[in-house]
C-alpha cells in the first residue's frame, strides 16, 4: 500500500462577478436538458362549491364544470397553461391532440 | 342613617359622566354669564364634592332663590343667587350696589331674572323643557328650605365664584344631572362565538378536475406543435381527479356532461 500524504484542503473565496447581458456560458442549450422528463398534466375544467357542499358530496353525484362539452382542455405545466387540445382516445389511453400552442 | 354621605347616587353614574355632568354645567354657566357681562370676569364652578349636608346649608341672608320644578312640582335645581351677584355680574359700571335691596324694586326684579335665566340656561342644557321656575326673596324661602334640605342626599352643589366676593350655589337634583351628562355609551354587544366547524363550511372552495396526466421530455416539449398528441399515461377506464386550488386530492371522478357542461361525477 503506497504512503501518501494527506493534507487539508483550504477553499479559496471566489469573486462574483455581475453577468454580462448575452455572455450566457451555455446559453439555451436544449440539448443538453432536452432529455429531463416534466410532467404535464390535462385539466378538464374548475368548479366551485363550499366546504359544505365538498363535504357532503356522495359516490355518483354529478358536480357541472365551467366549461362547456365542446371546449378544449388544458395541459398544464408548472401549474402554467401551455397548451390546449381534444381529447382523444389513442388505443386505449387518452389523449390530446393539440389544437392551441404558442411558436417559440 | 349612618352619615352624611350616605345615599350619593350621583356616585352611581360613574366618573367620566359626573365629570362630563360637571363641563355642561360649567359650560351652562358660562354661556349664562356671557348673556349678562360681556366682559373677561374669571368664573370658576367648583362641582365636585361641596354636597350639601342637612342642617349645614347656608342661609342666604340677601338675595333670592329660584327653584325649577317638574310637572310632578318635585324640586329639579335650586339656584340661591346672593343680592351683590348682580353687581359682580354686570361689572363695576353697575348702577346695583353690592349690598342687598329691599323687595318688589327694580333691583330685585333684576336679581330675580339673572336667577331665572340662569335657571332656564341649565335646564334647556338638560334636555328639561317643560319645567317651571318660581323666584322667591331669600328671606321668605327659609320656611320652605327645611323640605329640601330633607331630601338633601339627592342633590349635588355647585359652587360658583364670580371674584372674590360674589358667589352663589346650584343644587341639582340628581335626575337633572344625570340628563346633564350625555348619554353613556353602550358598548356594543360582541357576537356569540360560532363554532369553527359552522364557519368553515361556508368557505367556498375552488375545485379542478384532472384527467391525468403524462411524462414528456423537455425536448418532446420544445418540439409540440399543434396536431401533435399527446398519450396520457391513464387508460380510458382510469378515473380522473379532484383538486382543491392548493392541489390537494379530495376525490376520483369520472367524465361525462351535463347538459351543455363538461361534468364529473364523484366516484370515491
Amino acid at each position: 500500500m503506497a504512503s501518501n500524504v494527506v493534507s487539508r484542503v483550504d477553499l479559496q473565496p471566489i469573486a462574483s462577478a455581475a453577468p454580462a447581458p448575452g455572455a450566457a456560458t451555455l446559453g439555451e442549450r436544449l440539448d443538453l436538458v432536452g432529455h429531463v422528463k416534466v410532467k404535464v398534466s390535462v385539466s378538464l375544467g374548475g368548479a366551485e362549491m363550499t366546504v359544505a357542499k365538498l363535504f357532503s358530496l356522495s359516490a355518483n353525484e354529478v358536480i357541472a364544470l365551467d366549461r362547456s362539452v365542446d371546449a378544449p382542455v388544458d395541459v398544464k405545466l408548472n401549474d402554467k397553461v401551455i397548451a390546449r387540445g381534444a381529447l382523444v382516445a389513442v388505443g386505449d389511453n387518452f389523449g390530446v391532440r393539440i389544437s392551441e400552442i404558442l411558436k417559440e | 342613617m349612618s352619615g352624611p354621605h350616605e345615599h350619593r347616587p350621583y356616585l352611581l353614574i360613574g366618573e367620566s359622566r359626573r365629570n362630563a355632568a360637571a363641563r355642561a354645567l360649567k359650560l351652562g354657566i358660562e354661556s349664562w354669564r356671557a348673556k349678562w357681562s360681556h366682559g373677561s370676569q374669571a368664573v370658576s364652578v367648583d362641582v365636585a364634592e361641596d354636597w350639601l349636608q342637612p342642617g349645614k346649608a347656608r342661609e342666604l341672608s340677601e338675595g333670592c332663590i329660584a327653584t325649577a320644578h317638574s310637572n310632578s312640582r318635585s324640586v329639579l335645581m335650586t339656584v340661591e343667587v346672593p343680592a351683590r351677584l348682580v353687581a359682580a355680574l354686570l361689572g363695576s359700571s353697575s348702577p346695583y350696589g353690592t349690598g342687598g335691596f329691599a323687595t318688589d324694586t327694580l333691583e330685585s326684579d333684576v336679581l330675580a331674572e339673572v336667577a331665572r335665566s340662569l335657571c332656564a340656561e341649565l335646564l334647556v342644557r338638560a334636555r328639561t323643557l317643560d319645567a317651571s321656575v318660581e323666584v322667591v326673596d331669600a328671606k321668605s324661602h327659609r320656611q320652605g328650605r327645611s323640605s329640601l334640605e330633607s331630601e338633601a342626599s339627592s342633590y349635588w352643589s355647585a359652587t360658583v365664584r364670580f371674584g372674590q366676593e360674589a358667589e352663589f350655589q346650584v343644587l341639582l337634583h340628581i335626575s337633572l344631572l344625570e340628563v346633564l351628562a350625555p348619554p353613556s355609551v353602550k358598548s356594543v354587544a360582541e357576537p356569540p362565538l360560532q363554532p369553527r366547524r359552522q364557519a368553515i363550511t361556508e368557505e367556498i372552495l375552488r375545485l379542478e378536475a384532472w384527467l391525468g396526466d403524462t411524462e414528456v421530455s423537455l425536448q418532446e416539449l420544445a418540439d409540440l406543435s399543434c396536431g401533435d398528441v399527446i398519450v396520457l399515461q391513464k387508460t380510458l377506464r382510469d378515473p380522473g381527479y379532484l383538486t382543491t386550488d392548493t392541489g390537494a386530492r379530495v376525490g376520483d371522478i369520472v367524465l361525462g356532461c351535463s347538459g351543455s357542461c363538461r361534468a364529473v361525477s364523484v366516484v370515491a
